[in-house]
């Protein structure tokens, strides 16, 4: 009894240190705390919740002014319009989409500014124009040309950025074999991307790390395409290795699969 | 005795853990501040997932369902609350926390007026180019059918724009061709036809190309544009390239070929063109009605340089030089033939800056030089040569979010010699008479406007301002007030309406002493513009009713030469639909009008020569991805013509009717270029269209004017690298 006493008075101490720490919050370094939003941005992702998006991307906000790296904070601001453009796009509220695409373009922009040599920004940047394009195909001809110009920028800056060739291959599968594009050339450049995650090192934790799985779920979803079944289970299972908590494979592609396969 | 030991290290224990704890208890009774509210819209309704926070600290919540939002805040201080949501103006606050108590917030957010709609839906506007409420883009001028690739053949296609003949003049809602103002870049271009006539001309001389976008007004225009009594069209050449491109067509009349290089991605940047028309084996294949002395042939060359030196500064230099010519003969008088040859040089340099963050500053200088050779056998030998100099600075101010003021000045100098002679019957010797022509007239032109756009809310936004504008010839300082209002009803429904008075001055010739009046003032007009418009994600549907009032008209007097006793109007209903599905794309335009003036040579209040009573096209194109058909069909009531000498205007022709239909395939040869393949057939029922009747001097024996072509196909090809 008098052990439990003792322990208990010797722990509150630290217990009360604890406390003191979680509550002046505004003393947590901003590059902790920028990991902290990274986390909880793939956190929401995983789960494909849409409030804990919005919660991810409000902490990036807050931290717009608190953070050295403006230019990374807007670059996550953009990624998480990114997810919610997806999310809304999925349950097609075409006014949200809009307003997301148009707000992660701006947030890129200004990143830009900050940092031209950040190959990410334009990678994502391409990806927004490729959401704007399947909200309203005959944009097609005008931001066509645009992405093609954006990822050769972002593949001079840094040729062996694994997301650069991603959205090269998300790019080439929509865009049809007459402009330039078409499912060969997608498979091609997404093998690269697969190739480049496996020894890509981000030059910090508050890098962007994300896609590696996404190569392996396109991959599968050409090859769900193109009726090779077993390709494309094999491709899903790489994904879900990587990330065995991956929404789109999880929850949508493999039922898609196992519907074909019946 | 062990108990005791152990008794007296518990009680320093407990009261050095006390002192431990001591800090933590005192900083724990300060539990730190509650900031709570409710978040909602200007209507009253919540806001949910409204970030909301404290700027510069990792401190906030977002709202829920509700609305509410709670957070602690430790420390006493001067904060500035920050609540933030797609779609809503950002909500800033200084806030004092300097007790205990709670404190609550009410935040009201604005919902944010999306760029494009703050660009006023001002009546008669139809825009092409990248933005909200596009109509027609450059790609659709060049997959028009019928339109041949013109940019005024396309725009004809729209309401409010009468078919007076097969040329490109654009006679806008009972306005002569004369009062529209082509505008390239901000430069006013006086000569905007090729083969130039008296009802416009043949083709644009700016192939849309060049181009990036094109805003046409049929009515009600701003403070922007003046000394245009009817229409503008607007166009704006393309911006910095962003990659390389070259562009090679060849066609059954034209060779063509575009370049365009980024020579410093987003930094500089040129594009460059040059087209070579000859219409010879056009006219062998399909036939005439008119005979040639010369082929209409032609040739022009573009250098576009571009250099973006800011993130929001740039300069363009645009370099055009452009010949036409032509030999037709001329049905009512035998044996005569027309023989025109045209030059245009013409050179822009236009700089734009975002300047202090708020001040849009534009502006342009430009010179044209503009050389005309008509021959008409003995009966005219004319050279016109005409230098244009213009300079304008136009300057846009954000003064809050919702208010937004523009101001312009701009400077024209127009210079026109005219050299040659005319030769008219002289009825007394019943020979001919020879006027011998050697004059120059100088004219300046000085314009200064100002205008305001307010918007109240979202669904009401108002456009109040003037013009001034003063001229060397006539001595006047004219005062145009000029407004305009749109309001958004329920379901995507706009109503707009345009008030505004508009003028224009007569050719500096008319002020000629001799054959003119150096006394005349300009010509004014009145436009009053109500309209409807409907915008959904596929369709466009516009009904627009208008009242033009026209005053100071130009009409021949005996002693005087020309006064300004003229006057007239013009009426009528413009509806236009445009209707988008996946593959299929369809353009209905119909207009009503009645255009009555007395001016000129006409004896009385009589319908003008473009008082086309209904006017009626439909456009419809089929896209299924490599082909495209596309399909023109123009109906337009018959046009006045005066068939006995004691009468004006007293008959009309029979209506127009013609239907065109193209093709486009789309491949890929070479490169990553799309190459195109086209085929256009115009008038496809063969129909013999009769345009005007020109009488014999004695009016016994009248000239149906008809189309040049019947039945005739045009083919090309362009591939681009």
């Amino acid at each position: 009894m008098v052990k439990k006493l003792l322990l208990l008075l010797w722990i509150s101490p630290i217990f009360n240190c604890a406390i003191m720490l979680a509550q002046s919050s505004k003393n947590i370094p901003p590059d902790t705390a920028l990991l902290q939003s990274i986390i909880q941005l793939q956190k929401a992702l995983d789960e494909w919740n849409k409030k804990k998006m919005l919660q991810a991307r409000a902490t990036f906000e807050q931290l717009l002014a608190y953070s050295n790296d403006q230019w990374l904070v807007h670059y996550y601001i953009a990624l998480s319009d990114l997810y919610l453009t997806q999310y809304h796009l999925s349950s097609k509220e075409k006014d949200e989409v809009k307003k997301y695409i148009k707000d992660g373009i701006e947030n890129l922009e200004r990143s830009i500014k900050l940092k031209e040599n950040f190959a990410d920004s334009y990678a994502l940047l391409a990806n927004l124009y490729g959401m704007e394009i399947s909200l309203s195909p005959t944009k097609g001809i005008i931001l066509g040309p645009r992405i093609n110009s954006v990822l050769a920028t972002a593949e001079k800056l840094e040729p062996n950025n694994p997301r650069v060739h991603l959205v090269a291959g998300i790019s080439a599968f929509h865009t049809p074999k007459l402009f330039g594009g078409g499912e060969d050339k997608a498979i091609q450049r997404l093998n690269k991307a697969a190739e480049l995650f496996e020894t890509y090192q981000p030059p910090s934790p508050l890098y962007p790390n994300w896609g590696h799985e996404e190569v392996y779920a396109w991959l599968g979803l050409i090859a769900m395409k193109q009726n090779d079944f077993e390709l494309a289970e094999k491709y899903f299972n790489k994904a879900l290795k990587i990330n065995p908590n991956y929404f789109w494979v999880k929850y949508v592609l493999l039922p898609q699969l196992k519907e074909k396969q019946n | 005795m062990n108990c005791k030991r152990n008794d007296f290290s518990i009680v320093r224990l407990v009261y050095i853990s006390f002192l431990l704890l001591l800090p933590s208890l005192l900083l724990s009774q300060n539990n730190g501040i509650t900031l709570e509210g409710k978040v909602t819209d200007q209507t009253g309704k919540p806001i949910p997932y409204v970030n909301v926070y404290l700027k510069g600290y990792m401190k906030g919540s977002m709202s829920d369902e509700n609305g509410k939002f709670k957070f602690i805040v430790d420390k006493h201080g001067v904060y500035t609350l920050v609540a933030s949501h797609i779609g809503y103006e950002t909500y800033e606050k200084t806030i004092q926390i300097r007790t205990e108590e709670a404190i609550f917030i009410e935040i009201t957010l604005r919902e944010k007026t999306i760029e494009e709609e703050m660009i006023t839906i001002t009546a008669s506007v139809f825009t092409g180019g990248e933005g909200k409420g596009v109509t027609l883009t450059p790609l659709e001028v060049v997959l028009t059918p019928g339109a041949a690739a013109d940019v005024f053949g396309a725009i004809k296609t729209f309401p409010g724009i009468q078919t007076i003949s097969e040329g490109s003049g654009l006679f806008v809602r009972g306005g002569d061709v004369s009062e529209t103002a082509v505008i390239l870049d901000g430069a006013y271009i006086n000569h905007p036809y090729r083969y130039e006539s008296p009802n416009g001309g043949y083709f644009g001389m700016i192939s849309p190309f060049l181009l990036k976008g094109i805003f046409f007004s049929s009515g009600g225009f701003s403070v922007e544009y003046g000394n245009a009594l009817s229409g503008i069209l607007d166009m704006k050449s393309l911006d910095l390239p962003y990659e390389k491109l070259i562009n090679i067509g060849v066609g059954l009349a034209a060779l063509s070929t575009m370049i365009k290089l980024p020579i410093k991605p987003d930094k500089v940047g040129i594009s460059m063109s040059g087209n070579y028309s000859d219409t010879r084996h056009l006219f062998k294949l399909n036939g005439h009605t008119y005979r040639f002395s010369q082929y209409p042939k032609a040739y022009d060359t573009n250098l576009n340089l571009m250099y973006q030196y800011s993130s929001k500064g740039r300069l363009k230099l645009f370099l055009f030089r452009e010949k036409n010519d032509i030999g037709i003969e001329v049905k009512h008088l035998s044996e005569a033939f027309y023989e025109g040859d045209n030059v245009t040089n013409f050179v822009n340099l236009s700089w734009q800056d975002l300047i202090a963050s708020k001040f849009l500053l534009s502006g342009n200088i430009a010179y044209t030089n503009f050389a005309k050779k008509q021959k008409l056998d003995a009966f005219l030998d004319l050279l016109t040569d005409e230098r244009l100099h213009q300079i304008r600075l136009k300057g846009e101010y954000q003064i809050s979010n919702n208010m937004v003021l523009q101001s312009g000045i701009e400077l024209f100098r127009d210079d026109i010699s005219y050299k040659g002679h005319f030769q008219f019957p002289d009825e007394e010797t019943s020979g001919s008479e020879t006027i011998k022509v050697d004059a120059n007239y100088k004219a300046y032109r000085l314009a200064f406007y100002s205008q305001l756009q307010v918007n109240f809310s979202t669904k009401l936004s108002y456009v109040i301002g003037f013009r001034c504008e003063c001229h060397s010839k006539s001595n006047q300082q004219l005062l145009d007030p000029r407004s305009s209002l749109s309001l958004k009803l329920k379901n995507n429904w706009d109503l707009v309406f345009s008030i505004g008075q508009y003028h224009q001055f007569p050719e500096p010739v008319f002020f000629d002493p001799v054959i003119g009046n150096p006394d005349l003032k300009a010509m004014k007009s009145w436009h009053y513009i109500l309209g409807l418009v409907h915008r959904s994600e596929s369709t466009i549907l516009r009904i627009e009713l208008y009242y033009k009032d026209y005053k100071n008209l130009l009409i021949n007097d005996q002693k005087l030469n020309y006064v300004n006793q003229g006057y007239g109007f013009s009426k009528g209903l413009d509806f236009f639909l445009k209707r988008d599905w996946e593959f299929f794309k369809v353009r209905i335009s119909y207009s009503y009008l009645e255009a009555k003036r007395k001016w000129m040579n006409a004896p009385k209040l009589s319908p003008t020569k473009f008082d086309i009573p209904h006017n009626f096209t439909v456009v419809a194109q089929l896209n299924l991805t490599r082909l495209n058909i596309g399909m023109l069909y123009q109906y337009a009531a018959g046009k006045p013509y005066t068939s006995e000498p004691n009468q004006y205007h007293d008959k009309r022709t029979p209506s127009y009717q013609r239907l065109d239909i193209s093709l486009s395939y789309l491949f890929n040869l070479i490169g990553n270029g799309i190459d195109v393949f086209y085929l256009a057939i115009s008038n496809v029922l063969g129909r013999e269209n009769i345009l005007d009747y020109i009488y014999s001097p004695d009016y016994k024996k009248p000239v149906p004017i008809k189309s040049v072509m019947l039945r005739s196909f045009y083919f090309g090809i362009s591939i681009s690298l």
